[in-house]
């Protein structure tokens, strides 16, 4: 039988994959771990089931998440996760009423700054009281989603129902370019209220439409419960749409025992990582004095950069620095998902052991990729060139970590169509398609030579092949600049500097 | 070779071909779970265009419809008697 190259990555816990079997000393390293497995525990399981054991697990929990949380925002998410753990049969109520809540309590979540920023600078609209507007938009924006759902689960035919990407794109666009050509201010105002709160929620409502075509969707009140879950998402929801918390719901209380003292490991392994990413910015940055990468970058572009041994080691620290935070903030997120009932896989999995690019940008930011791959990649797989299964894979793939990802990004950075117009803010963009590009082309490459890779033993325990991967991630990050300041030719020098090319 | 146990065929390839020599059930989750990925979810639908002629452009994808050995035979069934 034939297969397309797949990476090998399992990101969760031991307890669910088998994992590759290894004899040497890496392997027993690999082995070792600092938080023992409490979940294969037996008599662990049954003291989590009881009502002693789930108020313990809820004090352990709180006592981690009060590390990276004010007392307050603590004390909220201790009171839902504590409805959740004890009401396991109104789990999902639980999760809506605790999400509205949330958000509530913390509702500038996004980037609110626009519209009064938009509308500031414009005497007619400098007036508005934002935070009402702010209210009603929100709203507004419950409420078209209620209303599409529910028409959705009636009329699942309809185009805009069948197609929810599609017409979400065609509605935002149509947003951005009324609030970049019209001239009348209040109107700009309003559209750009619009833009900001359905930018904010776009990929929700894509997952929760779709969810309403499958054979058990839910309720539209479960699926506003999603809509920036109380644990933590940013414009990506994790873990995921409704249709994949059904999936992942503990449907035992010996489940719910194993789900929940994964999720306290995971959070105290969150908070080792949180003061491991501290340590190492003080010492990288304080005792060594390793600039970070915006100012090295700056330098370069000026003309009058740091020497070539330096901006390396500015940008080995920056790497690092990125999937500390990466995964001390997935792994909170999921860890509270987990404490709330739900088996979500973890968000960031071991990223530093890949051995081929698609398998590092798989463990790097697993429900991003994941989107990415729902949205993007299989629509185009089985939509396009089936007769040719590489070149399917190959397009389908750039369809996904190219244009989702810049269509993405452009998306949740639309501030720039505001403080640059349009056409200034398409035109800047161009160093981060370039990213895109560099990374499909590089995740395409990665498949298609997985499949012979796999046929014969890796080369020093896969060593080489890891340092290649990590090498690839950390030059790439030159070219992974969302902002508009910097023309392509910057990077490059930046690039070229790293290897003494250049001033 | 009997379909349930063609498939289980198929899944334990992908399965070795990660590494994962664990025992499985035909209940049992493969891709929810993180045992199997997206990717390798495109290796089992290809399997099913190949040897089942199941069309997926028309049916629609979802990974669900493929997470376990009884529900890849489950959709070969249905489709079989669609």
């Amino acid at each position: 039988m034939r297969q397309l190259a797949t990476p090998a990555v399992t990101p969760e816990l031991g307890a669910i994959s088998g994992g590759e079997r290894k004899t040497s000393w890496i392997g027993t390293l690999s082995d070792f771990r600092l938080i023992p497995a409490l979940e294969r525990n037996e008599e662990n399981l049954a003291f989590a089931a009881t009502i002693t054991g789930k108020l313990v697990l809820l004090l352990l929990f709180g006592g981690g998440l009060i590390i990276q949380n004010s007392w307050r925002n603590a004390a909220i998410l201790l009171a839902i996760l504590a409805a959740a753990a004890f009401l396991p049969n109104h789990r999902r109520r639980v999760l809506t009423i605790g999400s509205l809540l949330w958000l509530a309590a913390n509702p500038y979540w996004f980037d609110w700054a626009v519209p009064q920023f938009v509308a500031g600078s414009n005497p007619s609209t400098a007036g508005w009281d934002f935070r009402a507007l702010y209210g009603v938009s929100l709203v507004a924006l419950l409420g078209l989603a209620t209303a599409w759902i529910s028409l959705a689960r009636r009329h699942p035919a309809l185009f805009f129902c069948r197609r929810p990407l599609v017409t979400l794109f065609l509605l935002y666009s149509a947003l951005v370019m009324l609030a970049s050509f019209t001239d009348l201010d209040r109107v700009r105002a309003a559209a750009w209220i619009a833009i900001v709160v359905l930018g904010a929620y776009l990929w929700f409502l894509a997952y929760a439409i779709s969810d309403q075509s499958s054979r058990d969707p839910d309720s539209p009140v479960s699926e506003i419960g999603t809509f920036h879950a109380f644990w933590g998402s940013t414009a990506t929801p994790l873990p995921k749409g409704a249709a994949y918390l059904r999936r992942i719901e503990s449907k035992t209380s010996r489940d719910l025992a194993i789900t929940q003292l994964k999720a306290l490991k995971l959070l105290l392994w969150a908070d080792i990582l949180g003061f491991c990413n501290l340590g190492f910015g003080k010492i990288a940055h304080g005792t060594l004095g390793i600039p970070v990468f915006e100012d090295a970058f700056d330098r370069c572009a000026a003309h009058a950069p740091y020497p070539g041994y330096l901006c390396w080691l500015v940008l080995l620290a920056a790497f690092a620095e990125k999937i500390f935070a990466i995964s001390v903030w997935g792994h909170t997120a999921i860890a509270c998902c987990r404490m709330a009932g739900f088996r979500a896989l973890r968000n960031t999995y071991r990223p530093l052991s890949s051995r081929t690019i698609a398998d590092f940008w798989n463990r790097y930011y697993f429900y991003f990729k994941e989107l990415l791959v729902d949205f993007f990649f299989y629509p185009t797989f089985f939509r396009y060139f089936r007769r040719w299964n590489r070149l399917r894979l190959a397009v389908a793939t750039f369809a996904a970590a190219a244009v989702g990802n810049m269509l993405f990004h452009f998306i949740r950075d639309i501030r720039y169509v505001a403080e640059l117009g349009l056409r200034r803010a398409v035109l800047g963009f161009h160093v981060y398609v370039f990213y895109c590009c560099v990374l499909a082309a590089g995740i395409v490459v990665s498949q298609l030579r997985s499949s012979v890779r796999r046929a014969r033993p890796p080369f020093l325990g896969g060593l080489p092949a890891q340092f290649g991967v990590l090498l690839f991630f950390c030059l790439l990050q030159v070219f992974d600049d969302d902002g508009r300041t910097h023309a392509i030719t910057t990077h490059f020098a930046f690039l070229l500097h790293l290897f003494g090319v250049g001033g | 070779m009997e379909l349930r146990e063609m498939t289980r065929t198929m899944v334990a390839d992908l399965l070795s071909n990660k590494g994962d020599r664990s025992p499985f059930e035909d209940a049992d989750s493969l891709i929810v779970s993180g045992r199997l990925q997206s990717l390798d979810a495109v290796s089992i639908a290809l399997f099913l265009e190949r040897e089942y002629g199941i069309d997926f452009s028309r049916v629609g994808f979802d990974q669900t419809q493929i997470d376990s050995v009884d529900a890849i035979v489950g959709l070969i069934e249905r489709e079989r008697h669609a």
